[in-house]
């Protein structure tokens, strides 16, 4: 019998509130030894809030897992650093290491992040393809980008013979070259987690298309034409209202013409908390935009996975609520110095939760643990201390 | 809640099957549950359960890898609070008043730290780092430039001496040991300027030579350059750059890019404000020498003037500068020795 089981989130901003501030509070105090016992209590609160039919998840993780894991993070950064700073080639060496080894972190870190996380007594895994994982994560970009150089090459080639074909190319090459190449890797990226995750010994499966991706990243760039619209609208209005366009006239002027008298600092200062006003504005475009491609994505994704045979995921995000969510959150946090942040996790939880979902007979998951193994948070922390961050199934 | 029954669920060991269970809890704080045809009887002291968290339904660990699961669990609550006290930390997050005064602890840390802390940790730090590292970043600095903005100075010969002639007696008069000091001549287009490195070169453009109409003038350029060598200001400030680096990363780790512009601003705001400090130590301290050597700070203020002539564009704010206007104030407003 195919039941619908919704995901519920029960945290409270005001009990977070009261965790987070102390998390900090001792992560200041200990000079950010205590952050380790931070992030565990944090996951802990997220996952143990976080019902399904009845069952909590759970996270496991100790917090000397994650202490460890920070400290050769740390230790890592240091040297990365100090070589950068010393010796440029050193750490151009050690980059190309660090990327050649991406992948291998990559799986570790999703394997960590997976075994410790619990539901009806049971952890979820991630079984470690680590070829697979080279083809997603290294030859696949490796792919597109040099796609797109030759790309570029053709229309500048083109454009020795006729601008009107290379302007096409270009296009063409903008417009649906673009678009498949980023559908290509990223699809490649979701299919690999998707088809490598178990739930216990029970694999999760799913059969993504390319074409499914092309038309979200088409959608996705529709609406971005549609939001920079707003915001060049926004910035012309903003401009003519209070007069700056002729007083950034006449500083670019003044500018040009160094020997003259200076202008008033008054001026200057309008320009400059103009110019910091349009970047403020294309940052939050760019987090409207990402917001409305992550819900299409992660809509479209959830709805292909499959837990064996007696479940599927369900994702119904509407990207433009979502949009506003991340958008006021980010200005909420913002305006208060950081302080509204627990205010906004937890609202951020509840509004995934909410759009999330299993279809199916859980009664039938019927899931043994697999064989337990001895863990490490070190490729888990090193991967987040150079915050790489996929979030295929967020 | 002796003698109550409490119906939850329990998992077998390994295994997401579920069953209907039964706690019960006796009046000598042991516990039985009943699971399947089972009964495992725990006393208090056998008790394992997840930590206490917030609201968050908490689990019993049963012998033999079988957890004990309840929505509903005010009573277990209750029963757990008494035979296994909550952690501290839990009552911590859970007192209003531990959380106001986190608060308020956090916020005069924080303020101090931006306001003075970094300053301080940064100059004892400069201080603490061995000359072979300011050696190198002066040198790797002034190497940069060279290949970068400056070329050779057109000053001639006879002048160029004439100007070390000067800068080796002020440096001298001042307590410099020898060779701690070194003077460079450069062009940089058209720019009037001057600046100290961490290993104590101390370099000026044409410009600013031509701009000074005697030696007094352009000692003061000199003596103000010495001040920061002599109080690690380059030094200090390259630590304190990287510790606000490293600090904005740290604390805004998940804001993403508009948090990262706003901390970046506010932490642009406060080294300006440090280095306009450091600005005022060294007018100071030319202050005094040109007093000593010229019997006047004319000169210095002369030379302010003519700086000021050459106009800023800047507002003050943002400049790591005072503006000269200000500086000239400042000046002036020393008192006579």
């Amino acid at each position: 019998m195919s039941h619908s089981y919704p995901v519920r989130f029960h945290g409270r901003a005001a009990e977070f509130f009261g965790i987070w501030i102390i998390n900090i509070l001792f992560t200041v105090l200990t000079l950010g030894v205590y952050s380790a016992w931070a992030k565990v209590r944090t996951k802990q609160y997220f996952y143990g809030n976080t019902e399904l039919d009845d069952a909590r998840f759970s996270y496991l993780a100790t917090p000397i897992q994650i202490l460890i894991g920070r400290l050769i993070a740390v230790a890592l950064m240091l040297v990365w650093f100090w070589l950068s700073s010393f010796e440029p080639y050193a750490a151009l060496g050690v980059m190309l290491v660090f990327f050649l080894l991406f992948p291998v972190l990559m799986v570790r870190n999703l394997r960590f992040d997976m075994r410790m996380t619990q539901y009806r007594n049971v952890r979820f895994n991630f079984n470690p393809a680590y070829g697979a994982a080279y083809v997603v994560y290294l030859l696949r970009p490796v792919a597109a980008y040099i796609a797109a150089l030759l790309a570029f090459f053709v229309v500048m080639l083109a454009s020795e013979f006729s601008g009107l074909v290379a302007g096409l190319l270009g296009v063409f090459a903008l417009c649906v070259g673009g678009p498949y190449l980023y559908a290509w890797v990223t699809k490649g990226m979701a299919e690999y987690v998707a088809n490598n995750l178990c739930y216990g010994t029970r694999p999760f499966t799913a059969q993504l298309s390319t074409s499914a991706y092309v038309l979200i990243a088409v959608k996705t760039l529709l609406f971005s034409l549609l939001v920079l619209l707003v915001c060049v609208v926004l910035i012309s209005a903003l401009f003519w209202m209070t007069g700056l366009a002729e007083d950034s006239v006449t500083v670019l002027q003044s500018f040009a013409q160094t020997e003259e008298e200076s202008v008033g600092s008054g001026l200057a200062s309008g320009l400059a908390t103009g110019i910091f006003i349009l970047y403020a504005l294309l940052i939050a475009a760019g987090f409207v935009i990402h917001a409305y491609y992550a819900a299409l994505v992660r809509n479209y994704v959830f709805a292909q996975v499959h837990v064996g045979d007696a479940a599927r995921l369900a994702s119904s995000l509407r990207p433009l609520p979502f949009a506003w969510l991340e958008l006021s959150n980010l200005l909420a946090i913002v305006c208060t110095v950081g302080l509204a942040q627990p205010w906004a996790k937890v609202r951020r939880a509840r509004f995934i939760s909410a759009c999330t979902g299993v279809q199916g007979d859980l009664e039938k998951l019927l899931v043994r643990d697999s064989e337990d193994e001895h863990q490490s948070a070190i490729a888990d922390e090193v991967t987040q201390a150079f915050d790489l961050e996929i979030g295929v199934l967020g | 809640m002796s003698g109550q029954a409490l119906k939850g669920r329990a998992y077998a060991p390994a295994s997401s099957k579920r069953y209907d269970a039964t706690l019960l809890c006796n009046p000598d704080n042991s516990v039985s549950c009943f699971v399947a045809d089972q009964v495992f009887i725990l006393q208090p002291h056998e008790l394992r359960s997840s930590p206490a968290l917030g609201a968050i339904p908490r689990a019993l660990a049963l012998p033999g890898g079988w957890v004990f699961e309840v929505e509903n669990a005010a009573s277990l609550q209750r029963w757990l609070a008494k035979v296994a006290p909550e952690s501290r930390l839990h009552r911590l997050e859970k007192s209003r008043i531990a959380v106001v005064m986190a608060l308020v602890l956090l916020v005069v840390i924080g303020g101090w730290f931006l306001f003075d802390g970094v300053a301080r940790s940064a100059r004892v730090i400069a201080t603490l780092l061995p000359a072979s590292v300011e050696e190198y970043v002066g040198s790797k600095t002034l190497v940069l430039l060279d290949k970068q903005v400056f070329s050779e100075s057109k000053l001639s010969q006879s002048e160029q001496q004439d100007i070390q002639l000067l800068f080796d007696r002020l440096a001298v008069e001042q307590g410099f040991a020898e060779k701690s000091l070194d003077l460079h001549f450069r062009s940089w287009g058209g720019q009037v300027n001057a600046f100290a490195l961490a290993n104590g070169s101390i370099i000026v453009t044409d410009s600013m030579v031509k701009l000074a109409e005697n030696r007094a003038e352009l000692a003061s350029v000199l003596l103000h350059e010495m001040a920061h060598v002599v109080n690690n200001d380059v030094m200090a400030q390259l630590v304190q750059g990287a510790i606000f680096a490293v600090l904005s990363a740290y604390v805004i780790g998940d804001l993403s890019t508009l948090g990262d512009v706003l901390v970046g601003s506010a932490v642009f705001g406060l080294s300006m404000h440090h280095s306009r400090e450091a600005e005022l130590r060294a007018d100071l301290y030319a202050a005094k020498a040109m007093q000593q050597y010229f019997g006047s700070r004319e000169d210095m203020l002369n030379m302010f003037q003519r700086l000021q002539q050459e106009g800023e564009v800047l507002p003050e704010w943002l400049a790591s500068h005072d503006s000269i206007a200000t500086r000239i104030r400042n000046i002036e407003g020393l008192s006579d020795p």
